[in-house]
């Protein structure tokens, strides 16, 4: 392959990027191939040496934001489609509407709860452990009318659960934390294997 | 190796290649390869993450007529460079950690 029969392949595998995307990645393989050619390699070689087009734009789609790569996958769906077909497919809709759709809500409900069942255990885990410090906070409180009520043993009961309260809420308390940060890092490896989904069958 | 950890890795190396002077892409890849496998398709991605996380900087420099992308590192890449070697000494850790359990175990 030449250097422009390259380029030309590339430009088209990742035409639905967006357009500064697409210039700035053609610039840089444009400069790498004349760069391996001014280092001795043929023009053929240098291309070689760079992989497929059609793998570099695989790799490079990976890397768009989840929005983009759909929109891209409803386009490239609406350009493929003529005018019959569409208004056939928006009748089959609207005719099988009653299959479908319970199918779609119950869909969403799973996505919905899913989320909501992390969000759920995330705000469980924060609210025990700012509540374990409330509840010492009170305790210490609770101390100063044992002392003032010369009840001694009380209050220094009191301060002491307080203190051991205070603590176990801030051990809590790194502990959710580490705990959200490991949902949320969870959350975002698993968005990028659905988008790396989405893009291999786009590209198969 | 894991493509996660080969990722941050590269990141990494690509600033500190970066420390001994402004570099181009090809020629950073020819210096990284001698320590770890990389190409050129496999370093795009990474300069394009450094960039938008501001470590380093982008400029052309007319080279043969034609412009060459050079890349300069910011401080902020320097210090990303000192955070990799303190997060390092407990990878080395763990890794005499497992490394230890393993020999016993087998």
């Amino acid at each position: 392959m030449t250097k422009k029969e390259f380029l030309d392949k590339l430009r088209l595998e990742i035409r639905n990027l967006p357009y500064d995307e697409v210039e700035k990645t053609i610039t840089y393989y444009e400069e790498m191939i004349s760069d391996r050619v001014e280092d001795g390699a043929t023009e053929a070689e240098a291309v070689a040496s760079l992989g497929t087009p059609e793998s570099i734009a695989r790799d490079l789609q990976a890397h768009q934001p989840f929005a983009t790569i759909i929109k891209r996958k409803v386009e490239d769906y609406k350009s493929k489609r003529s005018p019959e077909s569409t208004a056939l497919i928006v009748v089959l809709l609207i005719v099988l509407f009653p299959f479908w759709f319970p199918v779609l809500m119950s869909a969403l409900g799973v996505i919905a709860s899913f989320f909501a069942a992390i969000g759920g255990v995330i705000i469980a885990l924060w609210a025990i452990s700012v509540s374990i410090g409330i509840g010492g906070i009170a305790m210490i409180i609770a101390s100063t009318f044992g002392f003032a009520s010369s009840y001694i043993p009380t209050g220094f009961f009191s301060i002491g659960l307080g203190i051991a309260l205070i603590g176990l809420s801030i051990i809590a308390i790194i502990g959710s934390l580490y705990a959200t940060k490991g949902i949320i890092k969870l959350l975002e490896s698993l968005s990028h294997t659905i988008k790396k989904m989405f893009v291999r069958r786009t590209n198969a | 190796m894991d493509i996660q950890l080969k990722r941050g890795l590269l990141e990494v190396c690509v600033l500190a290649e970066l420390v001994k002077g402004d570099s181009y892409g090809y020629q950073i890849v020819k210096d990284l390869s001698e320590v770890v496998e990389i190409s050129e398709s496999t370093l795009y991605p990474i300069l394009k993450r450094l960039e938008m996380s501001e470590f380093l900087r982008v400029f052309s420099v007319e080279h043969n007529g034609r412009l060459r992308r050079y890349y300069r590192i910011t401080e902020a890449g320097r210090k990303r460079i000192k955070e990799f070697l303190n997060e390092w000494e407990e990878v080395t850790n763990v890794y005499t950690f497992i490394n230890g359990i393993h020999k016993v175990e087998n």
